[in-house]
């Protein structure tokens, strides 16, 4: 090599740093800002619950008597009872579907997994009320495919709007997380171990019973206590389906007592509304008990793929059958059942779609101004949500995993926990703390500000998941080298961590906009005239008996899902391209 | 420069001792060297002049400033200590090109863009990198990236160097290379180094002084010739080398003269040391090239069987049965006989301790290297040591 030119070190430039933000307090402020967020509904449950009268009405005490009634109701206990059936119901028919697609398309040569893997996801993106009004509007009692059965080819029918039925429809909503928690174990299990059965002379069967199914369990018990959990705060299930046959659930029973209720805003309902958060509470307890020892049941070494995928010889072609089937059943018929009902004037088995063809559900959606302001309402908050959530989460979870703030270990913990209460428990605080706190509250509870809020505080969680483990692949040395040339923490930040994340902002950037497009069950109690949103106007318009509309709705939520997805494919396309 | 110290620093993990009172100091444009098995604590003292880890004792000093003093409850914060740190991984960031990455530490200094112009072309020809400024760093070579890291950490003028392992992640070849290189620049430079290593002949390659470690402390310290052939203690005596243990007593032989009585050894192991060795068993070490093979029986040695021999490309290894002692010796030559005389070079063995106690931080605890002449003579055998034991390694 050749003979260096510097004789001396290197003299210093001139250093002319500002120290703009000093780390701490900023940390403190993001800190703060999220604690607020996620505990701040809370606080106001607690103490509603807990007296005589609504809390503006003077003369209210502390009293356990609307814990007391809520039990007392039988109402109330009917509607425990049927959200219990239907929650583990739906439960062991999601786990059970969920893990066998998981096993056919990760484990066997299942002809199309390539596609049919990535379809069984759709039940995550496309919006929850859109699929429960595509659901009605076929397979309920009066639904189109459900009269052209029975009808017209004389067969026995199923009914949708029972508990069994409901419990079929929320196995399908959740399936995707048991498929998912299931794929993601298979995936990273070490194949070898089924290949070792093999080699000792086991068949496909053996494999199966010996290592792939028990090496399932805890992630069926994790994935398990998630969809159980989220079954039990269900609310488009039962005002939809449930309403007609007088099926009431929990959720269902707090918004009919809260809407119906002689005396607005009932103490009761802040005491279901806790009941219901202890009740998850616990039930993410237990999961969080049940997988502490998690890492005993899975192999420390490399995932490596087995040898050869396990043949299903002629039952090859019916398998992949059945699974198509139920994609195109539970997602894609009911997506054309929307198109269908947004485009006649009645769905009808007696008269052929054609002649009933009609624009005016459209037309009702661009004249009627209610529907028009949910539409824009809804891609302000979308918009403007997404982007500040995001931002708050990102630093917020960078603080968490690389910082040495003193409370970055409670982060993980609130951001994770609003997502696991129950959404319309979000909301009830929510209308509570903007009543009791009048700056800003009063200003929050008049404008589209409040509803957002509570949407992209119940959801943050989603960033989080996402960008957590983003931020864990990316390796700590890349800040620490930021910081050794003398990088402050916020510079680090900005410059250095930010930029690597960015694959991961985008994709949480989508998944919030996704979401506060179609989540809804927060802002239940907080929608008001002037400031609807797409859900909570679906709500209302189909309680008015306009199915037309709604299923008009409906296609737009699905159809600004479908551009953000497509945005951010091509996004991560074309920066493949570039990097390629 | 100033000289970097480092003075008890301390750390425990539950029951674990990580830093047990690790006192050192860096002088002036020297290159000093922490070597030692992984988990021995040395990455996290170097993280400790970092910036990067904490202690739960002791204080760092730079010159005049005081980097971390747990006493005084002082603790300067990474980007403030003007260091330059080369990491393992070389931590060059994924998303910036080469000119962007060593142009960093100006940049968040605000220098202008002229003289970040500048500076950044004369550091990368001083790697020899000017022609790559373009590009990214998954374009370069692991060599080409470990000295891109070395850009970067010398960019902004830092007042010492600090480098975490950084040719571990290179090939035997480039490695060597790699390691001239950089002894060089930094001689050029004169800038205080602190060097972290697991790998022996890297760290007496490079150093102007070796710090081993062990379990939290510092087990020796020394110039690679002193920490080599003075190893003080067995661990030390083994992780710098092929090393053969002899255990036996003690007999003085004169001022500062001993041998070591062992059987197989007739007339024993001459060896000098200060101060006399505690009465009981004592153990020597004796590095494999210190072991001369002949077959003149007119010359002195001890008798011998060759019981195996490896071919190692530059020399031989053999293996040899000497009473009830299996030794190991470095020769060019093949053997053609079994039967071989063993000689000792003078002065080459050398008393350890068998575990590194605290008094082996002791920088000058053996024997000084001019030694009497008393080779090992074929005499009346000393008297059998039932408790004697020998081990090759």
């Amino acid at each position: 090599m050749t003979p260096h030119t510097l004789a001396a070190a290197p003299v210093a430039p001139r250093d002319r740093r500002r120290r703009l933000l000093p780390t701490a307090p900023g940390q403190y402020l993001v800190w703060a800002a999220v604690a607020l967020l996620a505990l701040g509904p809370l606080v106001p449950l607690v103490i509603t619950s807990l007296l005589s009268k609504p809390y503006y009405l003077p003369g209210g005490v502390f009293s356990l008597d609307a814990y007391r009634q809520l039990l007392a109701d039988p109402a109330f206990r009917q509607a425990a009872l049927n959200t219990g059936v239907f929650a583990l119901t739906a439960t062991s028919l999601a786990l059970l579907l969920g893990a066998t697609f998981a096993i056919l398309v990760t484990r066997t040569d299942l002809p199309g997994r390539r596609w049919l893997g990535p379809a069984l996801l759709a039940p995550l993106l496309i919006p929850p009320l859109g699929l429960i009004v595509g659901w009605e509007s076929l397979y309920g009692p009066a639904g189109y495919l459900t009269q052209l059965w029975h009808k017209n080819l004389h067969l026995p029918v199923w009914n949708l709007t029972s508990l069994p039925g409901m419990s079929v429809l929320g196995a399908v909503v959740t399936l995707p997380i048991a498929y998912v928690t299931c794929k993601a174990v298979l995936e990273g299990a070490d194949g070898t171990l089924e290949d070792a059965v093999r080699a000792s002379g086991g068949g496909t069967l053996r494999v199966l019973r010996t290592v792939t199914v028990p090496m399932l369990r805890t992630a069926l018990l994790d994935s398990g206590m998630l969809i159980l959990t989220l079954c039990l705060e269900v609310l488009g299930i039962p005002l939809f389906l449930g309403r007609p046959a007088n099926i009431g659930f929990i959720a269902s029973y707090l918004y009919d007592t809260w809407s119906n209720s002689v005396l607005p805003d009932p103490p009761i309902v802040s005491a279901g509304a806790i009941l219901l958060l202890v009740v998850a509470s616990a039930l993410l307890i237990v999961r969080g008990r049940l997988l502490r020892h998690a890492g005993r049941y899975t192999a420390g070494t490399r995932a490596t793929p087995p040898a050869r995928l396990l043949r299903l010889g002629r039952w090859r072609r019916p398998a992949a059958a059945l699974m198509a089937g139920f994609v195109a059943v539970t997602c894609v018929i009911p997506l054309l059942g929307l198109a269908l009902m947004s485009s006649v004037t009645d769905l009808t088995t007696l008269v052929a779609p054609w002649h009933l063809w009609t624009t005016t559900n459209w037309q009702q959606v661009w004249d009627d101004p209610t529907l028009r302001r949910a539409i824009t309402d809804s891609l302000i908050v979308a918009s403007a949500g997404s982007v500040v959530t995001v931002a708050l989460v990102t630093v917020a979870t960078v603080i968490a995993g690389r910082s040495t703030f003193r409370l970055r270990r409670t982060l993980p913990a609130l951001l994770v926990y609003p997502r696991a209460t129950p959404g319309i428990v979000f909301g009830v605080g929510f209308f509570w703390l903007f009543l009791i706190v009048p700056w800003p509250g009063a200003m929050l509870r008049t404008s589209l500000w409040g509803e957002l809020l509570a949407l992209c505080v119940r959801n943050m969680t989603l960033s989080y998941i996402i960008l957590a483990p983003a931020l864990a692949r990316i390796s700590p040395e890349l800040a620490r080298a930021a910081a050794s040339t003398g990088a402050g923490w916020w510079t680090t930040l900005r410059r250095i961590t930010v930029p690597l994340l960015r694959p991961a902002i985008i994709s949480a950037l989508v998944l919030m906009f996704v979401t506060l497009v179609s989540d809804y069950d927060p802002v239940v109690f907080l929608s008001k005239p002037g400031t609807e949103l797409l859900g909570t106007t679906m709500l209302q318009t189909w309680s008015k008996g306009l199915p037309g509309p709604v299923a008009a709705l409906a296609l737009i939520q699905v159809l600004l899902v479908a551009l953000a997805l497509a945005a951010g494919l091509g996004w991560t396309a074309r920066k493949r391209q570039h990097h390629a | 420069m100033p000289e970097i110290s480092v003075d008890r620093l301390s750390q425990t993990f539950g029951s674990t001792r990580v830093l047990d009172e690790v006192s050192f100091t860096v002088p002036d444009g020297r290159f000093v060297t922490l070597l030692g098995p992984s988990g021995c604590g040395k990455t996290t003292t170097l993280m400790s002049i970092a910036g990067f880890h904490t202690p739960q004792g002791g204080a760092i000093a730079h010159g005049d400033h005081i980097l971390f003093d747990a006493a005084r409850r002082r603790n300067v914060p990474a980007e403030q200590r003007e260091l330059g740190v080369v990491f393992q991984s070389y931590a060059l960031w994924p998303h910036l090109t080469i000119e962007q990455n060593v142009g960093f530490p100006l940049r968040i200094r605000r220098t202008d863009r002229a003289e970040t112009r500048r500076r950044v072309a004369e550091v990368l020809d001083l790697v020899e990198l000017g022609h790559r400024a373009k590009a990214h760093p998954h374009e370069l070579s692991g060599g080409q990236q470990q000295r891109v890291a070395l850009a970067r950490a010398l960019a902004h003028g830092p007042s010492a160097l600090l480098l975490d392992e950084p040719f571990s992640n290179l090939d035997a070849k480039l490695r060597e290379r790699a390691r001239e290189w950089l002894g060089e620049l930094q001689r050029d430079l004169g800038i205080s180094t602190v060097f972290v290593t697991h790998d022996q002949t890297e760290a007496m390659a490079m150093s102007d002084q070796i710090l081993v470690m062990n379990g939290g402390r510092i087990v020796r310290s020394g110039t690679p010739q002193e920490v080599y052939h003075r190893p003080g203690s067995r661990f030390v005596a083994e992780f710098l080398g092929r090393c053969n243990f002899l255990t036996g007593t003690a007999r003085r032989t004169g001022p500062g003269a001993f041998a070591l009585e062992a059987p197989g050894l007739p007339g024993g192991v001459p060896f000098r040391a200060d101060t006399a060795p505690p009465p009981g068993a004592v153990t020597l070490a004796v590095r494999p090239e210190a072991l001369t093979l002949h077959t003149d029986e007119t010359r002195p040695g001890w008798r011998a069987r060759v019981t195996r021999t490896t071919f190692l490309g530059d020399h031989y290894l053999h293996t040899l049965q000497l009473g009830p002692h299996i030794l190991q010796a470095l020769g060019t030559r093949h053997l053609t006989t079994p039967a071989v005389l063993v000689d000792l070079d003078a002065g080459a063995a050398t008393v350890v301790t068998d575990d590194p106690a605290p008094d082996d931080t002791a920088p000058h605890d053996a024997a000084p290297s001019g030694l009497a002449d008393t080779g090992p003579v074929p005499a009346e055998p000393g008297p059998p040591e039932p408790s004697t034991t020998s081990r090759a390694v």
